[in-house]
């Protein structure tokens, strides 16, 4: 019979390599998920409060800078958030080139949405 | 990285059919996965028509009795036949479990055998299994002490040797690291749980004074956190142990390290 055995796989002493991180990781994952839970119910009864007020009602809304403030704050921690959940799911999934580009362009977006909540932020701020 | 699709030469087309002489109440159908890499041929699978009352209560013994009286090229690992050396571990039924602790009569309808899911096949239902052992040879599973030995044995009070109930009973049957998704994906670099439960084993240890140590080797995004609580581990596991809350407790240690 002839010798299948999977010679590819790794030794034991290579095994032991590791790359020293992913704690961190891993508290961040679950510290931004205990923060969204008050964020997202105070963001849940701000918008139940300004519907139907139109952009009247909203632009005043933003505009007071407690609620400007926690508006960028959820914002902020949820895009951080799913960048890292994107992230785990790309890193499951994904190997070579492919992995490398997805995560860049998942950075991109997320990167793109909180530049977007600092100018929305800006505007309203600026508004008359 | 996920594969979705087997490889062309990985499809499994149907084989031969060995039928009972004649069929009673107790003839069971098993379709079992045959491959052998020296014919180039695609895996099969066979189908066996056996009467239970011709062999014991367990599915090895239905193994056995195949390869004995119908079919003797069937390969298989078995040894203890009771449930402590992991030898004759496989998917049966679509659920990874020992062969000799698993009743036959415990399926209804035709039983589908079949080697470890995404392991390299050695033959039929021999899954190679050297990187798995190369996953546990890393952990270093042994007692690692910098303190000079001792006149007898390392004492352990008996509050501390409850810590390793449900992980030393581990008999690394690889059942639970073949059934793991994140280890089908990434098993050149995720340890999987067998390996990260006997890492834990060692960690929980008060005689072991390498902890920090322990740790540090562990952390990395791919050895430990792929683990992502999917629980089949858990699941599949024939001694009953959970191996996704060994590799829980690790992850709660290592902040603190």
């Amino acid at each position: 019979m002839s010798d299948n055995r999977d010679v590819g796989a790794r030794s034991s002493k290579d095994w032991k390599k590791s790359a020293h991180h992913g704690a961190g990781e891993w508290l961040a994952e679950r510290g931004t998920s205990l923060a969204l839970i008050p964020l997202t119910l105070w963001a849940a009864y701000a918008a139940y409060g300004i519907a139907g007020g139109g952009f009247d009602a909203a632009l005043a809304f933003a505009k007071l800078p407690l609620n400007a403030s926690l508006i960028a704050l959820t914002m902020l921690i949820s895009v951080w958030h799913m960048y890292m959940g994107v992230k785990v799911i790309i890193d499951d999934y994904l190997a070579g080139p492919m992995r490398g580009v997805s995560i860049f362009l998942t950075f991109l977006l997320s990167a793109a949405l909180v530049i977007a909540t600092g100018i929305a932020l800006w505007l309203v701020h600026q508004a008359a | 990285m996920v594969e979705l699709t087997l490889p062309r030469d990985s499809k499994i087309k149907p084989g031969k059919r060995y039928k009972a002489a004649k069929r009673t109440k107790t003839t069971r159908t098993y379709k079992i996965y045959r491959f052998d890499p020296d014919s180039g041929e695609n895996p099969r699978w066979d189908t066996y028509e056996v009467d239970s009352a011709d062999h014991g209560p367990m599915l090895l013994d239905s193994l056995i009795h195949i390869k004995n009286n119908i079919d003797s090229t069937l390969s298989f690992r078995r040894s203890c036949r009771e449930g402590i050396c992991g030898s004759c571990a496989m998917n049966i039924g679509g659920r990874n479990t020992l062969a000799c602790t698993k009743g036959h009569d415990e399926f209804s309808g035709d039983i589908t055998i079949a080697p470890l899911p995404h392991m390299p096949v050695v033959k039929d239902l021999v899954p190679d299994l050297t990187g798995f052992y190369n996953q546990y040879a890393s952990i270093e599973p042994w007692l690692e002490a910098k303190t000079p030995d001792p006149e007898k044995e390392r004492l352990q009070s008996p509050k501390n040797r409850d810590k390793l109930d449900g992980l030393y009973e581990c008999i690394l049957c690889a059942c639970c690291s073949t059934s793991c998704p994140s280890y089908w994906w990434n098993q050149d670099k995720y340890l999987g749980p067998a390996a990260l439960l006997q890492a834990y084993r060692w960690i929980a240890d008060s005689r072991d004074e390498n902890q920090k140590a322990r740790l540090e080797a562990l952390e990395d995004p791919f050895k430990l956190y792929r683990c992502h609580t999917i629980m089949n581990c858990a699941q599949v596991c024939p001694k009953g142990l959970n191996p996704a809350k060994a590799i829980a407790e690790i992850k709660k240690m290592m902040p603190a390290k």
